[in-house]
């Protein structure tokens, strides 16, 4: 009575391959690092080596004369160039039309998170060469 | 630069690098093979695993003129010449050994290696031997069933 049946109906009860399993398994597939544009630059995050503090200055002056090198972006820059902060999805609203329970929002890119470091490795600037 | 031939999936291979070149940069590089991945650089996650004369190696761990005068096989040529997959390729398929397939060739040559070496290893055994490949979608489950169904079928295949 509970024995299985074939599906009859197409896309039900079937298993599905896949479509993107035969290129990936024979090393087709095409991941960021695969690819190759003409004039393609090399991003690199310089990490904080403190557990926690304040950036008072980063001097990009030594990485910017390395050969290669076309931009050094720190915090500061992207405070300087009005980048606004990631939008977050608004909140809902309960059926009384009182806001949600939620916690505080903690949009990062403030002048506080791109001049405080808050955690070990965290990303103090970002590097741009021609090579690696 | 010094000169290095070698033999990359059949085919014979003869070009300049530098002393310093890694083997992974020389294939994904002027060898055009992407499918050997470079997952972390530091040897440990295994997504640049080629056989060299057969045996599993890192390649972002071996100098590409280490390689010189031998085989070496990547992703690009596991499957058969009439471009019959082998049958770890398709029993990553058939067992959802992949997801995102970033992994997927070193898994692959990985277990290729271990069913030369040992035809009909436990779970065990193949978890041993997937060791230094790791998974960041976490199909570890999948993987290992995919390597235990592909030595059925390569058993069934040789017998």
């Amino acid at each position: 009575m509970n024995a299985p049946q074939e599906a009859r109906r197409f896309g039900s009860g079937r298993a599905v391959r896949r479509i993107e399993d035969p290129a990936l398994v024979q090393g087709q597939g095409r991941f960021t690092d695969d690819l190759a544009p003409a004039g393609e630059l090399f991003m690199a995050f310089v990490r904080s080596t403190h557990a926690h503090g304040r950036i008072v200055a980063i001097d990009v002056g030594t990485a910017l004369a390395m050969p290669g090198v076309v931009a050094v972006y720190t915090g500061a820059d992207l405070l300087a160039s009005g980048i606004l902060p990631i939008a977050t999805a608004p909140a809902f609203k309960r059926a009384d039309g009182q806001p949600m329970a939620a916690p505080p929002k903690r949009a990062r890119p403030t002048p506080w998170w791109w001049l405080t470091v808050a955690w070990w490795a965290r990303t103090t600037s970002i590097a741009f060469s021609q090579a690696r | 630069m010094p000169l290095l031939r070698l033999n990359v999936n059949g085919r014979p291979v003869q070009t300049e690098v530098e002393p310093q070149t890694l083997l992974v940069e020389l294939l994904r590089g002027p060898l055009g093979l992407t499918g050997t991945h470079v997952g972390c650089d530091t040897s440990q996650c295994g997504a640049c695993t080629v056989l060299v004369d057969g045996t599993s190696v890192k390649s972002c761990s071996m100098l590409a003129l280490q390689a010189a005068g031998r085989s070496v096989t990547t992703v690009e040529g596991l499957a058969r010449a009439d471009g019959t997959l082998h049958p770890v390729q398709e029993a990553f398929i058939a067992c959802h050994g992949l997801q995102c397939g970033f992994c997927t060739p070193g898994m692959m040559m990985t277990a290729t290696c271990l069913l030369q070496v040992n035809p009909q290893p436990s779970d065990d055994q193949i978890a041993d031997a997937l060791e230094g490949n790791l998974c960041r979608c976490t199909g570890y489950v999948n993987i290992v069933s995919a390597v235990r169904q592909a030595a059925t079928v390569m058993n069934a295949e040789g017998a």
